[in-house]
């Protein structure tokens, strides 16, 4: 006859450690792996979302448009582009919020975040005076992401004589003068648009920069003119 | 009749053991494939967020007479090929009827751009190629 037993003392306690280590290190697999591909599932998702916003901000300052308006203090006709070392105000010929319309806009740092901000032409019509960052910021604020030592330099013609210097009706022969570099750019002086804009910054702790090329990147590129005549 | 009480012969647990291993490997590689995919992915987003600057950079460059390069943040370099090059007609000679034009060129380039990545281990897998109409003053 089978004689029938059940498990001794040390057989349940083998069979206990050998379970509870089982558990165990199924438990750091689970959160190695599972936990791990939802984290970098997240990132990944975070930096789609991240580069949808960055884009829009950079066709924001692609798509800048020669708008000219008249200036209170000087009732000169002038054009609203206004680049400083750590800002600039331009406009843009379509509005992140209202894209059938023109917007200034202002891009910096606030907050220690490189932020876009923006008014479309039926929310703050520019007539006579260039509206400040404040202002704007109080119609639309996109916050892109935390930045430190943040500065921009403009590439572009010292003057509209310049740039076509040589040029007449009889004779074409290439300017002798070439664009330069300026830490500062107003366009109310210097009559144009800058070619190139070069924004550097610490981002992460990493440094980068960023080129964007206005003139020749924006197809529909629009002069508008909000001018108005005196008399 | 006496009942023979018998655990699994070593044939079946080396069985077990195969086939457990053998799930627990496709998984593993699944998971590995699935991370290698993710970091290219990383990677492809990251060029695409600097392919802008990159191609504006390189313009530049293009424009200042250069032929090959590296990106400020060094994480990529290029090469331009000139493809065509043609001059600027300003006007026709009524005599000759010949084109004159001196003011510039345009040169059609093939820039090659690849990925320098900052560890050994990046595949090249974000490089890129396209080609880029450039105006020169002319040298002649």
């Amino acid at each position: 006859m089978a004689k029938e037993r059940g498990l001794t003392l040390l057989e349940m306690l083998v069979a206990l450690v050998l379970l509870s280590a089982v558990i165990t290190l199924s438990g750091i697999a689970y959160r190695f792996y599972v936990v791990g591909f939802f984290r970098q599932q997240e990132k990944l998702q975070l930096k789609v979302e991240q580069l949808r916003v960055e884009t829009a901000v950079k066709q924001q300052v692609l798509s800048a448009a020669e708008f000219y308006f008249t200036d209170r203090e000087t009732n000169k006709n002038r054009l609203l582009f206004v680049g400083l070392q750590d800002e600039m105000t331009f406009v843009s010929h379509k509005s992140i919020q209202k894209p059938n319309e023109e917007a200034t806009a202002w891009l910096g740092v606030q907050d220690g975040h490189l932020t876009y901000c923006e008014a479309s032409m039926s929310q703050l019509l520019v007539t006579d005076a260039i509206p400040s960052a404040d202002s704007l910021c109080e119609y639309y604020r996109l916050s892109l992401f935390a930045v430190t030592e943040f500065s921009a330099s403009y590439f572009g013609w010292r003057s509209f004589a310049e740039r076509y210097a040589g040029i007449s009706e009889g004779s074409q022969i290439p300017s002798p003068f070439s664009p330069e570099w300026f830490d500062r750019y107003s366009a109310a002086e210097l009559e144009m648009l800058p070619l190139w804009i070069r924004f550097s910054y610490r981002r992460d702790d990493q440094e980068q920069t960023l080129w964007l090329e206005l003139v020749e990147s924006d197809p529909d590129k629009k002069r508008i003119f909000m001018t108005r005549e005196e008399g | 009749m006496k009942k023979i009480s018998a655990g699994l012969t070593l044939i079946e647990v080396l069985i077990a053991s195969v086939l457990l291993f053998m799930s627990l490997g496709l998984v593993a590689t699944g998971y590995q494939q699935y991370q290698l995919m993710q970091g290219k992915a990383m990677r492809y987003l990251d060029s695409a967020a600097d392919f802008d600057s990159i191609v504006s950079q390189i313009h530049f460059d293009l424009r200042a007479g250069k032929v090959e390069g590296k990106t400020d943040s060094g994480a990529y370099v290029w090469k331009a090929q000139e493809l065509k090059r043609a001059k600027e007609i300003a006007n026709i000679d009524e005599e000759s009827g010949e084109f004159n034009g001196n003011i510039g060129v345009l040169v059609l380039f093939e820039v090659e751009v690849s990925y320098q990545g900052n560890s050994a281990n990046e595949d090249a897998g974000a490089a890129f190629t396209y080609r880029q109409a450039v105006w020169l003053k002319n040298e002649d």
